[in-house]
């Protein structure tokens, strides 16, 4: 008997071998297995390990005949229905039969039996117990396969998967849709329908309607909405909507599986956020290439820097002049490198020109001070321009300062001052020696006797008084060149009484006229200030001249000199009066220039034009002014006006007393 | 001995027996230029003082070291050391040096007397009566 492990068992009981055998002859199959029990408690023992299509159970056995033995299948609970069919040789009565269909017998075989007849019998019960197998597996499948859905549904947590009905009303509801909308199942299911997860929202609900729309015709619709949560937080979710067809293919409703996108939209737009900064950090660092480049070409050093000082943009004339690069880190703010005045003194902190441009919204225009450079240590004469920067609304937020390497231009001027020393030692000694030694020899030519002393101390009067002329002229030629070469005056400031200086220049000029009578208006008190008393002698000695000179027809030349306060400041004024011819007022804006004479002089009085452009220079580099008031025919006032509070000597060295005796050059 | 009258020098015929204690009033006349320091030399021993001269601010600044001068005549355009600082040395020898007349070719006299406290000043070029006057107002008669 081929054993095959898909094979039906079949249980024959029959207390007859014979019958036993003649059963399985006719049962035999390659699709069965035949189980012999020569009794009713061998039965029972398979039927304890194995489960049987079908029961041939004898009735007539010795010991636990079938009926007995049937009722102790039946009431066993694995083999309860399990058929049997019962064999008997006779049927005694309708009790017997009726006895065994209590038993749950389902037949009755009558022996001799027909072979065939019983064939098919039992082959029903083998179908039968083939397709209940077939039925339990599939069902066992079927309940594995929905614990496995059910299992998945619950776990996706984070997406909510519900199925709906055509009307949209909630048939599911899992954990998933539970943590995205805040319902729990009680809420949803049977209860409410997708209209719950708009909450009003018209966009979303034509969005989902779409869906739905495109779902029924297509079978299946994805979309981005905004659905609503629970306190109406608004959830932003990738929807997939499915639609469900029973076995005959009608729509039994949707399938919504949504998945929270909330953090993913988040994610998304701080990707674009940060691209779009990307973008505007290097277009903006694109533009200060640009910048940087650009003011790298320039000669002037250039530093920007922020409210806080802090250089931010420097260019190579800058990181070359500065021997350093102002923007690296550890570097003191507002360029504080050490910056001295040109006399050497330091800057203080407050004075810095970009504290004043960004602390004080300062304009700084033509400041010159000295730099050191880093790299060498060496001062660097620099020109500074700056100027606050100010965004669109006004605001300050840093300042920019323009500097520019005047080396060259302070070696020029230190060549021109040591030319112009040199000059003026080298013509002035030669002068000393000539007047000291015909001063000498007066002396000792007073000493001999008679008429040859006389003479010779003519002679050397006039080689001495010649001498002052010349020294006189270099002394104007030294300041005219000084002028021309485009430098400053080197003032001898001394105490000086500007009345008494104005009396001794009357006195000197008086003698020269017969016509004109000098006078003076003073204050009995000195007018004293720290003014080049030799220069000054020769403006006020030149305005007298002019006003004798400019009044051919004589009359009173009148000087005025007095104190007076301006803008809080003492100051002192002289003025020059005459009653001569005057200016014409077409003139009077020209007659400081070099070489400029009244139109209403010009040929007939003998003059240079070059006095009062001089005159203008020197009292312009004590800090004061001179001015003309004319009418042309009426005379002319020159007023020189002059700060008697000059800028101070260096205090420590200068004399505490009135000891310092002066002796100009006459 | 080698110390001469200084009198005997001079063209002024001054009284050669002056008193000894005068000699010890020496008048340090500095300039580069001989010519100045020969005229400087004559006018001062005329006036009679001993004169002593040097033609540079190294030179000066050791004779001032060697023996103090009562009075020192100092030009400020002298080469290695310039009268400015050899004025600003003396400061460092002497608590109180000489008496300085200052003499300048460059117009600035009293600008740097000031500076350097000089008892007076002189511009180049200047009247030898003035010079005479200041030496005798700084140190009184001779």
């Amino acid at each position: 008997m081929a054993v095959d492990t898909d094979a039906v068992n079949i249980l024959l009981v029959d207390d007859e071998p014979a019958n036993l055998l003649a059963l399985s002859a006719v049962l035999d199959g390659p699709d069965r297995r035949l189980v012999s029990a020569e009794s009713g408690k061998e039965a029972l023992r398979h039927l304890l390990h194995e489960d049987f299509a079908v029961i041939l159970l004898d009735v007539h056995m010795p010991g636990i005949d079938g009926f007995d033995t049937a009722e102790l299948i039946r009431g066993r609970e694995k083999t309860k229905d399990t058929p049997i069919i019962f064999l008997t040789a006779e049927t005694r009565g309708q009790g017997f039969i009726s006895r065994g269909y209590s038993l749950g017998a389902v037949d009755y075989i009558v022996k001799p039996f027909d072979p065939e007849a019983l064939r098919a019998k039992v082959g029903v019960f083998v179908d039968l117990f083939r397709k209940t197998g077939e039925v339990k597996r599939q069902a066992a499948e079927l309940s594995d396969m929905t614990n496995f859905l059910n299992s998945v549904l619950e776990s996706a947590t984070d997406y909510a998967i519900t199925a709906l009905d055509p009307e949209g009303r909630f048939l599911t509801w899992n954990e998933g849709a539970r943590r995205i909308y805040g319902y729990t199942a009680e809420e949803m299911v049977g209860r409410r329908d997708l209209a719950a997860l708009h909450s009003g929202n018209g966009d979303t609900a034509k969005k989902v309607g779409e869906l739905l729309r495109m779902a029924a015709r297509q079978g299946k619709s994805e979309g981005v909405v905004e659905h609503v949560r629970r306190g109406g937080r608004r959830v932003p979710v990738a929807a997939t909507i499915s639609r469900r067809e029973d076995a005959d293919g009608l729509s039994i409703g949707f399938v919504l599986v949504a998945r929270d996108i909330t953090a993913q939209q988040r994610a998304e737009t701080q990707r674009l956020q940060l691209i779009e900064e990307q973008a505007a950090r290097s277009e903006a660092e694109a533009a200060r290439d640009r910048l940087q480049q650009v003011i790298d070409v320039l000669p002037e050093g250039i530093i920007l820097v922020d409210v806080h000082g802090h250089a931010f943009l420097t260019n190579a004339a800058a990181n070359e002049i500065l021997g350093q690069n102002l923007t690296e880190d550890g570097i003191a703010p507002f360029g504080d490198v050490g910056m001295l005045h040109l006399d050497g003194t330091p800057y203080a902190q407050t004075e810095l020109p970009l504290v004043r441009i960004v602390q004080q919204g300062e304009v700084v225009r033509g400041e010159q001070l000295q730099l050191p450079n880093a790299t060498t240590e060496r001062q660097v004469p620099v020109l500074v321009n700056g100027a606050p920067l100010r965004d669109q609304s006004g605001k300050l937020h840093g300042g920019v300062a323009v500097f520019q390497d005047i080396s060259p231009i302070k070696e020029l001027e230190r060549q021109k001052d040591a030319f112009l020393a040199a000059a003026s030692h080298d013509l002035k000694n030669p002068l000393t020696a000539i007047k000291a030694r015909a001063q000498i020899l007066q002396r000792q030519a007073a000493r001999m006797p008679g008429q040859d002393g006389h003479r010779v101390i003519d002679g050397l009067r006039a080689i001495d008084q010649t001498a002052t002329r010349l020294t006189a002229m270099i002394n104007e030629l030294l300041d005219v060149a000084r002028l021309q070469m485009g430098r400053p005056l080197l003032l001898d400031r001394q105490p000086t009484d500007l009345a008494e200086l104005a009396r001794q220049v009357t006195a000197e000029l008086q003698p020269s006229t017969d016509r004109h009578d000098i006078e003076i208006k003073a204050p009995p008190d000195p007018i004293l200030g720290l003014w080049d008393r030799a220069r000054l002698e020769r403006v006020v000695s030149n305005l007298v001249s002019n006003a004798i000179k400019f009044s051919p027809e004589g009359g009173r030349v009148s000087l005025v000199v007095r104190g007076e306060e301006r803008d809080g400041e003492p100051w002192v004024a002289l003025e020059v009066h005459d009653e001569g011819v005057g200016i014409p007022a077409e003139d009077v804006p020209r007659i400081f220039e070099r070489f400029y004479r009244g139109s209403n002089v010009a040929g007939a009085i003998e003059g240079t034009g070059l006095g009062l452009a001089g005159s203008r220079h020197i009292v312009e580099q004590h800090g004061g002014q001179l001015l003309v008031e004319s009418q042309q025919g009426h005379g002319s006032v020159f007023t020189l006006l002059l700060p008697a509070r000059a800028p101070a000597l260096d205090e420590d060295a200068a004399p505490s007393d009135a000891q310092v005796v002066g002796a100009g050059a006459p | 001995m080698g110390y001469a009258d200084p009198a005997a020098q001079t063209l002024s015929g001054v009284d050669p027996n002056e008193p000894v204690e005068r000699l010890g009033a020496i008048v340090l006349v500095v300039d580069d230029d001989p010519e100045i320091r020969d005229v400087v030399r004559w006018l001062l021993e005329d006036e009679g003082w001993t004169v002593e001269t040097a033609s540079d601010g190294r030179d000066a600044l050791e004779r001032a070291t060697r023996a103090r001068p009562a009075l020192i005549v100092l030009d400020m355009g002298l080469p290695i050391l310039s009268g400015e600082e050899v004025a600003m040395r003396l400061h460092d020898i002497y608590v109180e040096p000489p008496p300085i007349i200052v003499v300048s070719a460059d117009g600035r006299a009293g600008e740097k007397a000031a500076r350097i406290g000089a008892a007076s000043y002189l511009h180049k070029p200047f009247d030898v009566d003035t010079l005479a006057r200041l030496v005798r107002r700084t140190l009184g008669s001779p």
